[in-house]
């Protein structure tokens, strides 16, 4: 069963997206910021992390930069999934190391196909 | 060691060790009784035992036995002690040794101990073990110059005990130390010297202090000496013990030896007694004597006046040991100050004899001194008394005027008349500031009568007045003229002939040489001269040249000439007039000749040789006789007698003769006849009369009517002569030509001149006439216009000379000039004038102008008003005043041009306004020209431009300001942008999270429809239906905030009652959340209040549901509603989760949320909202809050609609 973090301040997108990925064959684990997040991969190693951007405490471009220069984390894939769609965050995104840039809202089947090609 | 035991320490330090051999000495006597206390002991003993020998057997040993034990412990007490005392010796020495004093000690007895300390080795660098003799050691390093004065004190001391000397010592690096030795003997107490004890001191230092000390009083004393004034020490017996370099020299004396010792009486004799006195009082006294004035005859003779200080001269203890003074001549101020004197008491004597009066006064005007004049002028003039309030007041403010303007440094000069009519009295006034150093100190009123010149002068002005007055009333010629042909003076007959060209003929010109003569000669000349009027008529003076000295000793010419002209037509009628009286006279003064042609020998009676000044051998023939005739009335002579001899007819002639006795010309009347001789010859008989006197007489009386046909005949004007008695006018050719009436004869006067002066003129001629009626002027001249025959009026200046009979006007002769042209022609010049100054004054540009020297005689209103310098303020200053120097130049080259008929235009000329501002005119100048067409300034025309040049000068900026206001708005509105754009972000991405959650929900419905069941599909469309509330909410909340910051919501005050409106509020909200109660706290003086009811639910409704939302774990929330004088406050507190004092920077702004807030909803616009809505209403609100205890909100707003 493949794992997935996923990090959102808006708890009801966690709590339906969780639901949802749950019913797909997901495990999922949730964080509602940064900080949130970086917690639960002190004792998860998922195999995908989906993040918001904007979010209080530590936000999502923190987040990534942070999972990206540690050694156990690095190799984790990374979607954004964010309502912020502008170019530039996206581009920040990618050079963070982001694989994908999700844009809110997304239909559950494309978002379902991303993570699929990506696992 | 055995060496130092030689050495005995010095008595002084040995106290100890004595008192410590006396405790051995007590110790070793003690031992000593006890063994003789044994012995006896044991003598006893022995006695006893004597019997038995076996007992003193055992006894003597016992006994050898304690005397074996009493010397060992003798032994070891003296081995103790030994090293008691050398122990002590040594802690001696290190004392002695660490002195830095040189200690040294000689014992005078046979032992000859001697000791000196370790410190030598410092100074000598020899060892103290080394040194054999410590005299001889030591007296090497003495400096060489210095030895005899240590050998002298140790002379002495053969007779003292203690010595002391001061010597350098050359140390062992060769550098000079000075020491000071003490060396005293020491004597047991039989009185034997026993000991010789020295201490030698390094005082070098001392010395060093010493000798900057000598330093110090050698530079004291030098100035001293420089000091001019006498300075000089006494000691107590008054003996001069120091004087600086100038008593010295004052004494007379080469250097100051020689003065010291003495007393002042011994410098200066008597005369210096009274210094003794001076100094025995301050001496005694202990007062310093300051500054008296006393004077002593010196060495030369001269008298000194010095000015002397004495101070008692203390010794440290306070006592006075003698005087120090200090003496400055003062002979020289002293002789100054004599002179002063004498000079003052001159002036004090001259003041005191003048005649002119002399008054001193202080500056605040008060008498300080005047002189017997003065105060004979007025016995007010005391001393201390002030001089205004002595003079009257009509004079008070001008003498007051005149003593300001003496301050300043003028001599006022005036004169005054006191008094009226023959007692009035004359004085000139001079008033002079006295300063001194530049200071006022009072002034100097000197009064001159001058009342006998005043008199002396009016009655000469008098006598002046009344020469012309003659002169001028005379028909005869009077003039003088200077030695260069110059008149000095003429009188009017003169003059008008001057003025009327009648002494063309060079009337008394060509006789100058001759006229030079008689100046030279100092004689009177009598000659004939002669005029030409217009017509060309000779006209014949009988002039008497003269010679005047006049008050300077210049030697002048007069003449008094009278005309001879008209006499004959005139004596003729005299004559038929005084025939008697003529004859009569003829008789007594009648001379006659005869004469016989025939024979021509002449007979003349003595009277006819008298008139005609024969000599003795006179010719009495025909020839003879007219020798003596003129030559210019000798053809008259010769016709009269040829027609008589030809016709024998008698003749009648006055012809001139110059009488040869006396040169004189005199007038001749001759009347001749034939009278029958004896038989047929005849003779002809001449009766003669001299007529000269006759004749002057004659001229003087027909003066008036020759003058009066002179002039009519030789003029244009219409002359006419007024009969005032008879009221008949008299007029010449002129009223015809002039006027054009034909009479010539007015008889009634008076009412032709009312008839023919213009109506508006009469009045004011009539009234000038009668003016110089009453002041008996002899002169009248007027303008007025004159009624001509045509009815027209002519312009006339009238000139009149008024002739008086007993001080009553009885003629009038006048000479009326037609100036009609010239006064049309100047009352056009005046016109047109008047317009171009009203033009140029009240032109609409600035008009100003210059004469040729650049002085402003032109300035107009705008002028005026442009520069701020009115007209009168700038007239007769320079142009150059109101320019900047710099312009200067430019101005002169402006007025050379324009000068020299050069316009020039359009040229920027820099004015200075009165408030120092600069005006560009932008200017035309002209030459300005008078009727003549001369040019006589400028006058130039101007255009402010000022602004124009400013505007000019200021555009740049403005395009400047404008372009960084442009960039300004267009920053702001970039900013805007940016903040639009930044809020539609934020917002879309609001509505894209709700968005987001329900794409989820629908996909996961979509998905897994089918295994739900009713209460989970419920669960999510809840879900769905929840997003949309809140998207709702979320538009409505950027609908209300789009609408504040488009200024779409303004403030509609209505009265609102306040416990109502919020009761309701918070009831709506207590019912809408059903979660918290509302605590409403209402405590308001005032029941209603004006506001917008839309924006205050606004704000409730968003601070109370915030607290609700944030405080999810507490039962109520508290609503506070108060006022203040001015403002309603409403408070909003709940006990939530508090905002971070991060979070608090930006709570206002949209969409931002508390970092804490979790999992509670909400858009982040409630408080952005509830901001606005207070700002709309002008009020304030104010948050506290801290995390996890809660947050207070309070809201102030404006009772009153602002």
């Amino acid at each position: 069963m493949k794992k997935i973090l996923l990090i959102d301040d808006t708890v009801d997108i966690l709590e339906n997206l969780t639901e949802f990925l749950s019913m797909e064959g997901y495990e999922l684990i949730t964080g509602t910021n940064g900080l949130d997040g970086l917690e639960k991969l002190n004792s998860n190693t998922p195999d995908l992390i989906i993040t918001d951007l904007r979010m209080p405490g530590m936000d999502g471009f923190a987040f990534i930069q942070k999972i990206k220069s540690q050694e156990s984390t690095r190799e984790i894939p990374v979607l954004v999934f964010s309502a912020n769609a502008t170019p530039e965050n996206e581009q920040k995104s990618m050079q963070l190391g982001a694989i994908r840039f999700i844009k809110k809202p997304c239909t559950v089947e494309a978002l379902l196909q991303i993570i699929e090609a990506t696992l | 060691m055995h060496d130092e035991k030689k050495i005995v320490q010095p008595h002084s330090h040995l106290d100890e060790l004595e008192e410590r051999n006396i405790a051995l000495e007590d110790i070793r006597k003690n031992l000593e009784q006890t063994v003789r206390d044994k012995t006896k002991e044991l003598q006893a003993v022995n006695e006893e035992l004597l019997s038995s020998n076996e007992e003193l057997k055992s006894a003597n040993e016992e006994l050898s036995a304690i005397n074996e034990r009493l010397s060992e412990a003798l032994l070891l007490i003296k081995e103790q002690s030994e090293t008691i005392i050398r122990q002590k010796d040594e802690q001696l020495n290190q004392v002695l040794d660490s002195s830095n004093d040189v200690i040294w000690s000689t014992d005078l007895t046979a032992s000859g101990n001697s000791y000196i300390s370790r410190s030598v080795e410092r100074i000598t660098g020899i060892s103290v073990p080394e040194i054999t003799n410590i005299f001889s050691t030591w007296s090497n390093f003495i400096h060489p110059d210095d030895k005899s004065i240590r050998q002298e004190s140790l002379e002495l001391l053969k007779h003292q005990n203690q010595v002391s000397c001061s010597y350098r010592v050359i140390n062992k690096r060769g550098e000079e130390v000075w020491m000071r030795e003490q060396i005293r003997i020491e004597f047991n107490s039989e009185g034997i010297p026993i000991r010789q004890l020295g201490i030698a001191t390094d005082i070098s230092s001392l010395k060093e202090a010493e000798k900057a000390l000598i330093q110090e009083r050698l530079m004291l004393r030098s100035v001293i000496d420089i000091i001019p004034d006498y300075i000089f020490v006494k000691d107590s017996k008054f003996r001069h013990i120091i004087n600086n370099r100038a008593m010295v020299s004052l004494v007379g004396a080469t250097s100051e030896h020689e003065t010291l010792g003495k007393l002042t009486t011994d410098y200066f004799g008597s005369t210096g007694e009274k210094f003794l006195d001076d100094d025995e009082r301050v001496f005694k006294s202990g007062i310093a004597l300051s500054n008296k004035e006393e004077n002593i005859i010196n060495l030369k003779g001269e008298k000194i006046e010095l000015l002397t200080t004495k101070v008692p001269l203390r010794d440290e203890n306070g006592i006075t040991v003698g005087i120090v003074g200090i003496s400055r001549d003062i002979t020289e101020y002293k002789n100054q100050e004599a002179i002063l004197h004498q000079s003052e008491a001159n002036l004090r004597t001259i003041f005191d004899h003048t005649e002119d009066s002399f008054t001193l006064l202080d500056h605040e005007y008060n008498i300080v001194m005047a002189n017997s004049p003065a105060r004979s002028v007025s016995p007010k003039f005391d001393v201390g008394v002030n001089i205004l309030k002595i003079i009257s007041d009509e004079r008070r403010e001008i003498f007051r005027k005149y003593l300001e303007q003496a301050s300043h440094g003028d001599i006022v000069k005036y004169e005054v008349e006191y008094g009226k009519g023959q007692d009035s009295q004359w004085y000139s006034i001079t008033i002079a500031a006295v300063k001194s150093d530049g200071r006022l100190i009072g002034y100097c009123i000197t009064t001159h009568n001058l009342t006998a010149i005043k008199k002396a002068e009016i009655s000469l002005r008098v006598s002046e007045e009344r020469f012309h007055a003659f002169m001028d009333a005379s028909p005869a010629i009077a003039w003088i003229k200077n030695s260069e042909g110059n008149y000095l003076y003429g009188n009017k007959t003169w003059n008008n002939l001057k003025e009327n060209n009648m002494v063309a003929s060079g009337f008394m010109l060509k006789n100058q040489k001759h006229e030079l003569e008689i100046i030279n000669g100092n004689q009177s000349v009598e000659t004939i001269e002669f005029t030409k009027n217009n017509a060309g008529v000779k006209q014949y003076w009988n002039a008497i040249k003269f010679p005047i000295k006049n008050s300077t000793g210049d030697l002048l010419l007069g003449c008094f000439a009278i005309d001879i002209s008209e006499r004959k037509k005139y004596e003729s009628e005299l004559q038929q007039n005084q025939i008697l009286l003529s004859r009569a006279y003829d008789i007594a003064e009648m001379g006659y000749w005869t004469y016989n042609p025939d024979t021509n020998h002449g007979n003349w009676n003595e009277q006819a040789k008298r008139i005609f000044g024969l000599e003795e051998n006179f010719d009495t023939g025909f020839e003879g006789y007219l020798s003596t005739v003129h030559s210019e009335d000798l053809k008259k002579v010769k016709d009269a007698v040829a027609l008589t001899l030809s016709n024998n007819k008698p003749y009648d002639i006055e012809y001139r003769i110059i009488r040869p006795i006396d040169g004189a010309i005199r007038w001749i009347h001759e009347r001749t006849d034939f009278v029958p001789n004896d038989e047929n010859s005849r003779l002809l008989l001449g009766v003669v009369q001299d007529i000269t006197i006759r004749k002057k007489v004659e001229d003087i009386l027909l003066e008036y009517n020759q003058r009066y046909e002179i002039l009519s005949r030789a003029t244009n004007d219409a002359i006419w002569d007024l009969d005032i008695e008879q009221d008949f006018e008299l007029w010449n050719h002129g009223i015809q030509s002039i006027f054009g009436y034909s009479t010539t004869h007015i008889t009634s006067a008076k009412q032709w001149r009312k008839d023919k002066i213009h109506p508006e003129d009469y009045g004011r001629v009539q009234l000038e006439i009668t003016n110089a009626f009453d002041h008996r002027r002899t002169n009248w001249t007027s303008q007025y216009r004159y009624l001509c025959a045509n009815g027209n009026y002519k312009y006339v200046l009238d000139r009149a000379y008024i002739i008086y009979n007993d001080n009553k006007p009885v003629r009038m002769i006048g000479a009326m000039q037609d100036i009609t042209e010239q006064r049309e022609f100047e009352q056009h010049i005046i016109a047109t004038a008047r317009e171009l100054s009203e033009l140029i004054e009240n032109a609409n540009t600035p008009i100003f102008g210059t004469d040729r020297n650049g002085y402003i005689n032109e300035w107009n209103k705008v002028t005026a008003s442009l520069t701020g310098h009115s007209k009168s303020e700038v007239l007769g200053e320079k142009l150059s005043r109101y320019m900047s120097p710099t312009q200067h130049k430019n101005l002169k080259i402006i007025l050379n041009r324009v000068s020299s008929n050069k316009p020039v235009s359009d040229l920027q000329i820099p004015i200075r306004t009165k408030d120092n501002r600069e005006l560009t005119i932008l200017l035309n100048a002209t030459p300005r020209r008078d009727t003549l067409k001369n040019i006589t300034g400028i006058l130039m025309v101007g255009q402010n431009i000022t602004e124009l040049i400013e505007y000019r000068q200021n555009l740049e900026v403005k395009v400047n300001e404008r372009t960084l206001e442009l960039n300004e708005a267009l920053s702001k509105e970039k900013e805007l942008v940016e903040i639009k754009s930044k809020f539609v972000s934020i917002a879309s991405h609001e509505f894209r999270t709700p968005l987001s959650t329900i794409s989820i929900v629908v996909g996961f419905l979509r998905k897994h429809r089918a295994k739900l069941n009713d209460d989970d599909f419920n669960v999510k469309l809840n879900a769905i239906e929840k997003q949309v509330n809140h998207m709702t909410y979320l538009l409505d909340d950027i609908l209300m905030i789009g609408k504040t910051e488009a200024g779409k919501i303004t403030a509609q005050h209505n009265p609102i009652s306040i416990k109502d409106f919020f009761l309701q509020i918070a009831k709506e909200v207590e019912e809408s959340a059903k979660t918290h109660t509302i605590d409403i706290k209402l405590m308001c003086s005032v029941a209603e209040f004006y506001s917008d009811e839309k924006l205050l639910r606004n704000i409730i409704i968003n601070l109370l549901t915030n607290a609700i939302k944030f405080s999810p774990n507490a039962p109520s929330v508290v609503f506070g509603i108060s006022n203040t004088a001015q403002y309603l406050r409403l408070t909003v507190e709940d006990k939530g989760i508090g905002i971070s004092e991060e979070d608090l920077k930006n709570i206002f702004t949209s969409f931002h949320r508390g970092s804490n807030v979790g999992d509670i909803q909400g858009t982040g616009l409630g408080l952005s909202i509830a901001k606005k809505a207070v700002d709309l209403l002008h009020g304030t609100i104010q948050i506290s809050s801290k995390m996890g205890e809660g947050t207070q909100f309070t809201v102030n707003l404006p009772l009153q609609q602002v």
